[in-house]
């Protein structure tokens, strides 16, 4: 209702620009006679749209050209019914003359752009829901029970077998855990920031997995303060871990790099695991899926690939412009 | 007593020796491997009274492990004692299924409860039993009428009362029909929730029958059972794990 109802206030503001305008350039007779013209026809689309909208969809998200459809309906019944009915109200015999085709093109014309108004609103809209849906999927992301249950059996193993290493492990986990507090408290992320976090998350696994796990994180120096969404890649190598190192009896590498190729920034994490994303264990590939929707919420312009590696291996590759 | 542990993590593997060392010093850890499938491996070779298996491990999880062992020991397989660090799902099914397990990190008082068990135990639990309930799949909401098979630009509908059995191979499935066999774009596991619970039955880790097409069950000297299907010659194992469900009434 309160989506009408500021439609309802668009629509009449609008339909007044109209008026404004003819009469500035000489349409019509007067004003007055404008104004009652142009909010009726305007004023008639808009309860056509809306009611064919509840009619047909309930209120639901419409399918493109069907809507498409409706709203040229309107436009059309808005043209003949809104101009019947102010004639009606200003007591003017109705008739189809030149000034009813000069209407006509003008609604059309006034529809498209009030089309194109409401269309660009609601993008903005949905691309705003997109952003925090990612947001929280991203906090979620970071409190994986299993991860955290996990560390805690591990750190509680070597606290009396070997003290140091339960100390050490703590502090990777402790890393980890600020990196990803502060992450979630930011827009933007450096390159630095996001490997450090990758760092202690993958330095944790190592201690949890022995010498199944090996891995390594090539950032060159003059890429450290390069932009980043927050967590980005940390998701793809939870998944390289998950999908192909852990489930692979004899383990393997994950291999995360950044570079620099004309003015593309290249970010990749290749490892040597069971060689799928999701398959082998029966993932749903939603970790990647989200990943590609912020990197193009982030970077227009940017490249996501995925695949197996000819050699065995999976490796996911960013290509962002810079 | 002899026991085995087997556990991906190295760390948890041995904090669990060094619990079980406290909690139950005459018992001797014969070994400790980092997977199912040696798991399996060494139950048979050692022989051991209790197998403590990680839930969560590659090339083989502990199910499978455990149903492994009960197929190839039968009997003789050791009692079996679930050990995991987080699954809510997991603890729900081991309480249903009764099944014996311990929570990582070992917390001393729950272990001396196992061990206790362990030692006390007069009648063996129904492993068999037990293992059929934790491999259960969910059912799905809906289920099949009939499956939908495609072989070059034709999609061949069978009915699920044309169907004798499913044959899982590797990602896909094979359907077994009186007078043919045609292959499914779906692994088993996840087909066999949808068909109608009732009416078809695992039997093996690959292969689900229809009751309907069962017209006998054979059990040979060493307790192995076969199914032979009304309208298909071949005959069906039943592994060690279903073979209960095929005994006379």
């Amino acid at each position: 209702m309160q989506g009408f109802l500021f439609a309802l206030i668009a629509v009449g503001a609008f339909n007044t620009v109209i008026a404004t305008l003819l009469t500035l350039v000489g349409y019509g007779g007067g004003f007055g006679e404008n104004l009652v013209f142009s909010q009726c026809i305007g004023l008639t689309i808009l309860l056509l749209i809306h009611v064919g909208w509840r009619a047909l969809w309930q209120g639901a998200k419409p399918p493109t050209g069907p809507f498409i459809a409706l709203i040229a309906t309107a436009v059309v019944g808005g043209w003949l019914g809104g101009s019947f009915l102010a004639s009606l109200l200003l007591g003017m015999a109705w008739t189809a003359g030149r000034n009813a085709w000069v209407a006509l093109a003008v609604t059309v014309a006034a529809g498209v752009a009030g089309t194109w108004f409401f269309w660009s609103r609601h993008r903005a809209a949905e691309m705003e829901r997109q952003r925090i849906e990612a947001q929280l999927k991203m906090l979620q992301a970071q409190i994986e029970p299993h991860f955290l249950f996990n560390t805690l059996a591990n750190v509680d193993a070597l606290i009396q077998t070997d003290p140091k290493r339960a100390r050490a492990m703590l502090g990777h986990f402790n890393d980890y855990l600020r990196a990803t507090l502060a992450a979630t408290r930011r827009e933007s992320n450096t390159l630095a920031d996001e490997f450090a976090l990758l760092r202690g998350y993958l330095e944790v696994q190592r201690m949890r997995m022995g010498e199944r796990l090996r891995f390594s994180l090539e950032l060159p120096e003059q890429l450290a303060q390069a932009d980043l969404p927050p967590m980005l890649l940390q998701p793809i190598v939870e998944n390289a871990l998950k999908h192909g190192i852990e489930p692979k009896v004899e383990g393997g590498e994950v291999r995360v790099s950044a570079r620099e190729a004309g003015d593309r920034l290249f970010l990749e994490v290749a490892d040597t695991g069971l060689g799928s994303a999701n398959g082998a264990t029966g993932g749903t590939g939603v970790g990647l899926a989200n990943v590609r929707e912020r990197l193009a919420v982030a970077f227009p312009g940017a490249q996501f690939e995925a695949g197996p590696n000819p050699a065995g291996g999976y490796t996911v590759r960013l290509s962002i412009p810079r | 007593m002899k026991a085995i542990i087997a556990d991906d993590e190295p760390l948890l593997a041995l904090s669990l020796r060094t619990a079980l060392a406290e909690a139950w010093p005459e018992l001797d850890v014969a070994a400790v491997v980092p997977n199912g499938i040696e798991a399996v491996q060494a139950a048979e070779r050692l022989r051991p009274e209790v197998a403590f298996l990680d839930i969560q491990m590659p090339g083989m999880t502990g199910l499978e492990a455990a149903e492994e062992i009960v197929e190839r020991m039968g009997e003789a397989a050791p009692a079996i004692v679930f050990v995991t660090a987080y699954d809510e799902f997991a603890l729900k099914a081991f309480d249903l299924a009764a099944v014996d397990y311990v929570l990582k990190p070992v917390a001393p008082a729950r272990l001396a409860q196992t061990v206790a068990r362990l030692k006390g135990r007069r009648t063996e639990p129904d492993l068999a039993a037990q293992l059929r309930l934790l491999l259960a799949v969910p059912r799905a909401e809906q289920t099949l009428a009939h499956v939908r098979a495609g072989t070059g630009n034709t999609v061949r509908m069978i009915p699920l009362e044309e169907v004798c059995y499913f044959q899982s191979s590797d990602k896909y499935t094979s359907v077994v029909t009186p007078d043919a066999e045609v292959l499914l774009r779906m692994p088993l596991k996840e087909l066999i929730g949808q068909l109608p619970a009732g009416r078809f039955q695992q039997i093996h880790r690959g292969t689900v029958v229809n009751l309907a097409e069962v017209a006998a069950a054979v059990r040979d000297e060493t307790g192995r059972v076969v199914l032979r299907l009304r309208r298909r010659k071949e005959a069906l194992p039943v592994s060690r794990v279903y073979s209960d469900l095929f005994k006379a009434m």
